[in-house]
């Protein structure tokens, strides 16, 4: 898990190179790691496999690009935890996809081939 | 106050490092009116989720079972902060204790929020409001 760290390191620093600011710095880094512990976790059961990440700057906001080569997932599709059940009914899993959706402006995904493409996109607008 | 002998002395802080040696989790434990303090300082993450759970395990299944975790000086958590927060919260509970966060701001307390777990577990504003409220 410290590899994901690494990663998540390395797309904060280019997110703060392209003007994004401390706090939404921190949502960006934090829907980084969700999505990059659920490839890890669940995208390549019994093997390794690779993740590939690109930071686009457009007008207004950032995108990241995440693409990988597992089992096909569509993030978007899947439905929310209940948040509201007690503490006796609560599952420890469900909350990285939401954390994901709440941090950043738009989440998008497509399947291209034999490959995952999850895009994330936080406005650098002053919050 | 009686019970269970601690494997960590009284105040002794525990410091989680990253591969590249950044610390970036600080542990810290006091004993408070019967109530354990543990002082949780730095990020919650992925990486250093797993020293946590170790190193408050002590805490969590040993000792009185009255904890409040303080998160005032907490920048970050993840799921897998959640997740073994709520690890720790059902383990009390069946221990018949209590546990509550204390000192929730900026980024964490939304994550809290988002997830249900501001509502779900008893939350304060600080460490003092919890140990006398709870």
């Amino acid at each position: 898990m410290e590899e994901v760290q690494r990663v998540v390191a390395f797309v904060a620093d280019l997110a703060a190179g392209a003007g994004l600011g401390a706090e939404k710095g921190k949502r960006l880094e934090l829907a980084i790691e969700e999505w990059i512990v659920n490839v890890c976790k669940y995208s390549y059961p019994g093997a390794g496999g690779t993740v590939e990440v690109a930071l686009h700057k457009g007008r207004g906001n950032l995108q990241v690009d995440i693409a990988d080569e597992g089992l096909p997932f569509d993030l978007t599709a899947t439905a929310e935890p209940d948040v509201a059940a007690p503490l006796a009914e609560r599952q420890p899993g469900g909350l990285g996809l939401l954390v994901i959706r709440r941090m950043m402006d738009e989440v998008g995904y497509v399947r291209d081939g034999r490959r995952n493409i999850v895009t994330l996109t936080i406005s650098t607008a002053q919050s | 106050m009686t019970g269970p002998s601690r494997d960590n002395a009284p105040g002794a802080w525990t410091k989680s490092r990253t591969a590249s040696g950044e610390t970036v989790l600080e542990l810290s434990e006091r004993d408070e009116q019967g109530w354990s303090v543990v002082t949780v300082k730095g990020r919650l993450d992925s990486a250093t989720v797993k020293r946590f759970s170790e190193q408050c395990a002590p805490w969590i299944e040993g000792g009185p079972p009255n904890v409040v975790l303080d998160l005032s000086a907490l920048e970050y958590v993840s799921s897998a902060g959640l997740s073994s927060i709520l690890s720790a919260a059902k383990k009390l509970q069946a221990r018949s204790g209590r546990f509550a966060i204390a000192g929730l701001r900026g980024l964490v307390k939304e994550v809290f929020a988002i997830s249900g777990f501001e509502t779900v577990l008893a939350t304060f504003p600080d460490v003092e409001t919890a140990i006398k409220t709870s």
